[in-house]
């Protein structure tokens, strides 16, 4: 493995910490440096990027339901109550 | 002065109701959407997944004086929720245990750790149909990996912030989302496959 080569498996690597907002201040700048300039490196960072943003958007929150809003504050403020 | 510092500690651990519903309203009511999602996203189903939110908020006024003000609501209570669901509602279903957990862990380990799957979601073969094909994935997974998938690709935790909420160290954090992350491409490689899709082991 040359260096260059190297350089992209340590970087290919380090995408999720990257995209989880993981990675250390220290690292950031060497990493953008390296994706910025590799196109193949670009390329699978695009795909994690996406992939990540896809699961998010596609598993839109759900929310709760006003009767089951009010259920549960009832039910605190009775204990409240009850001291 | 040692009498001083109990009595100091004493009023800080016994909260009054007024301070109780203050709590409440600031700091743990405004994640009952994010805790019922969760929820739902864990049974599947929109009754046990509003008895979980319920109980996690009839646990978080019972637990009160564990709570430190002003800290990380959100996974304090998510901490709880995922107690609740581990504890109680496992024992009800027929979700794999432990054991099952343990084998998918060590199929996983026996693997290369370093091993990662690509998928590339922008590819035409997923069309439409892409929002199906992921939540099937994600529904699919052992319930270990598709909870840290929600904890961390939905609500944006921390690697730390999971951590404790899973009550497991910063390192299995990482891996058990890799291998999660790993399974979803699997998946999803594989439904590409089943379409007659040729697709590229990057």
């Amino acid at each position: 493995m040359n260096r260059k080569d190297n350089m992209c498996y340590k970087v290919v690597e380090k995408i999720p910490q990257y995209l989880d907002g993981e990675m250390s201040e220290f690292e950031i700048p060497i990493f953008l440096e390296h994706v910025e300039h590799c196109h193949k490196c670009l390329e699978k960072y695009e795909i994690e990027k996406n992939f990540k943003e896809v699961v998010k958007q596609k598993c839109e929150r759900k929310c709760v339901n006003d009767a089951m809003v009010s259920s549960i504050k009832n039910k605190i403020q009775m204990l409240l109550a009850r001291g | 002065m040692i009498v001083q510092s109990a009595t100091k500690e004493r009023n800080t651990l016994e909260l009054s109701p007024e301070m109780k519903n203050r709590v409440f309203e600031e700091e743990f009511y405004p994640h009952m959407d994010a805790l019922y999602n969760f929820g739902y996203r864990l049974t599947l189903n929109e009754d046990d997944a509003n008895d979980l939110v319920q109980d996690t908020y009839l646990k978080a006024f019972r637990f009160i004086e564990t709570y430190q003000r002003g800290t990380n609501a959100k996974a304090w209570l998510f901490r709880i929720m995922k107690n609740s669901f581990i504890n109680d509602f496992r024992k009800r279903t027929k979700e794999p245990d432990k054991t099952d957990y343990d084998e998918v862990e060590q199929i996983y380990n026996s693997e290369d750790a370093h091993y990662s799957a690509t998928v590339d979601l922008r590819s035409e073969v997923f069309g439409g149909k892409l929002g199906d094909e992921i939540t099937n994935a994600l529904n699919s997974l052992p319930v270990d990996f598709r909870l840290i998938m929600l904890l961390s690709d939905i609500e944006g935790f921390t690697y730390e912030e999971m951590s404790k909420i899973i009550g497991i160290p910063i390192g299995t954090v990482r891996s058990r989302l890799h291998r999660a992350r790993n399974m979803i491409k699997d998946k999803l490689t594989a439904y590409a496959r089943s379409q007659g899709y040729k697709v590229d082991e990057a």
